[in-house]
């Protein structure tokens, strides 16, 4: 691979946007590549300089006057710091809302099959309420599944649920997980996750060691 | 029209900002933003709920601003790249040492908002509006590929072109400044320590 192929990683490791794999694949080479790691520090502080930069920038208020006058509502705008505080409090509103209750054992379960797509459930959160990417996640991101209906699921805490949510390897894959589930909670306690592919083949429960 | 009053309007600020960055003066900022709310206005029962809103408002924004741009050229006029700070270039401070963290954090220390702009507006405009979406918008690279309407991976390599040119100018920039030592080599990476001036 050449070093612009590595180059063009590393922006897409800095703007997160690497899957799992590749994440992993790219900080293996930065270990070994020292231009790249030099890269990298420099792209990093410009990417950082770059967000100082961002809000330097605003609707003059002549501006709001004329769309007020001619839309007849004025644009709620905040300073960017209260767009933030404003933000992070939703997020925490929103993720208080979605989560499941901590205490499993006061829900009652049935026992399913749900088919989906693994997905970061706080980045899912956060982009069905017009969040900002990643906002939910600041301390990391935890797996839970998309079905085709657009339902998000997440796993529970325990032991099995732990370790799915946080395995960044199943990160789009295409999944059956069967188990007892809250349908109110949208919570899954997982006995058994295996890949789509492989149980359409009909080759049976090959499960994702774990 | 109140759908449209709660959720586009309260974007506006958005939408004036990718047009001043665009525009790169306030001027045709504004009319890019009344025009992108016009037609906005008028084609909102096109809009897919679900969607992102934002990245269907800049879609438009865009849309606008390269006709524009384009009808400029064929008319021989060059867009307007007004010069509105006053151009003071930051003088190095004698006491370093807050600063040297790393060679990094000391040039971008030093660097003006003017600065980044200037070096903004060296840049073609297909790199120009990718560097906006992703960096000043927040924007994925998916959402980044659906408003220019090109692959994922052209905005990555399109992306990582436009960091590499204001890398190099902003480089430039420290050398002009003596924040980094000036060199007979053409500049062909990132700094590295023994390049930084400390005094």
């Amino acid at each position: 691979m050449d070093k612009t192929y590595w180059q063009e990683r590393l922006q897409a490791y800095l703007d997160n946007e690497l899957e799992p794999a590749d994440r992993k694949a790219f900080e293996q080479h930065l270990g070994s590549d020292q231009d790249i790691a030099a890269e990298f520090k420099f792209m990093g502080a410009l990417k950082k300089r770059l967000s100082a930069y961002r809000d330097s920038v605003s609707i003059p208020s002549s501006v709001e006057q004329r769309i007020r006058n001619r839309f007849g509502k004025p644009p709620r705008r905040f300073a960017s710091t209260w767009l933030i505080a404003a933000s992070t409090l939703a997020a925490v509103i929103l993720v208080a809302l979605f989560l499941p209750r901590l205490n499993a054992e006061a829900l009652s379960f049935e026992h399913s099959v749900v088919r989906g797509t693994i997905s970061c459930y706080g980045c899912e959160v956060a982009q069905r309420s017009g969040l900002e990417q990643g906002i939910i996640c600041l301390d990391g991101h935890e797996m839970g599944l998309v079905c085709a209906n657009g339902q998000l699921w997440r796993f529970a805490s325990d032991k099995q649920g732990l370790a799915i949510k946080g395995d960044q390897d199943l990160y789009k894959k295409d999944v059956e997980v069967s188990g007892m589930i809250n349908r109110e909670e949208r919570l899954i306690r997982v006995q058994s996750i295996a890949p789509l592919a492989i149980v359409k083949a009909g080759i049976g429960s090959l499960a994702f060691n774990r | 029209m109140k759908e449209f009053q709660d959720t586009v309007l309260p974007l506006s600020n958005r939408i004036y900002r990718f047009a001043y960055r665009l525009a790169q003066n306030e001027r045709d900022a504004e009319d890019l933003v009344q025009d992108t709310l016009i037609r906005a206005f008028t084609k909102f029962n096109q809009y897919q709920p679900g969607t992102s809103l934002l990245a269907w408002l800049l879609t438009i924004t865009r849309s606008i601003f390269i006709n524009q741009y384009r009808k400029r050229q064929r008319e021989g006029l060059q867009v307007r790249f007004e010069d509105m700070d006053i151009d003071i270039d930051r003088i190095a401070p004698a006491n370093l040492s807050q600063f040297s963290e790393n060679p990094e954090t000391y040039l971008f220390q030093s660097i003006l908002d003017a600065d980044l702009r200037r070096a903004m507006e060296q840049l073609p405009l297909h790199y120009l509006e990718v560097l906006i979406l992703v960096d000043l918008e927040d924007m994925s690279y998916r959402e980044t590929a659906d408003i220019l309407n090109i692959p994922t991976g052209t905005v990555m390599s399109r992306l990582h072109r436009a960091r590499k040119s204001l890398q190099k100018d902003l480089i430039e920039l420290g050398r002009k400044r003596g924040l980094i030592k000036p060199r007979l080599e053409a500049v062909k990476g990132p700094i590295s320590e023994d390049e930084v001036s400390h005094g």
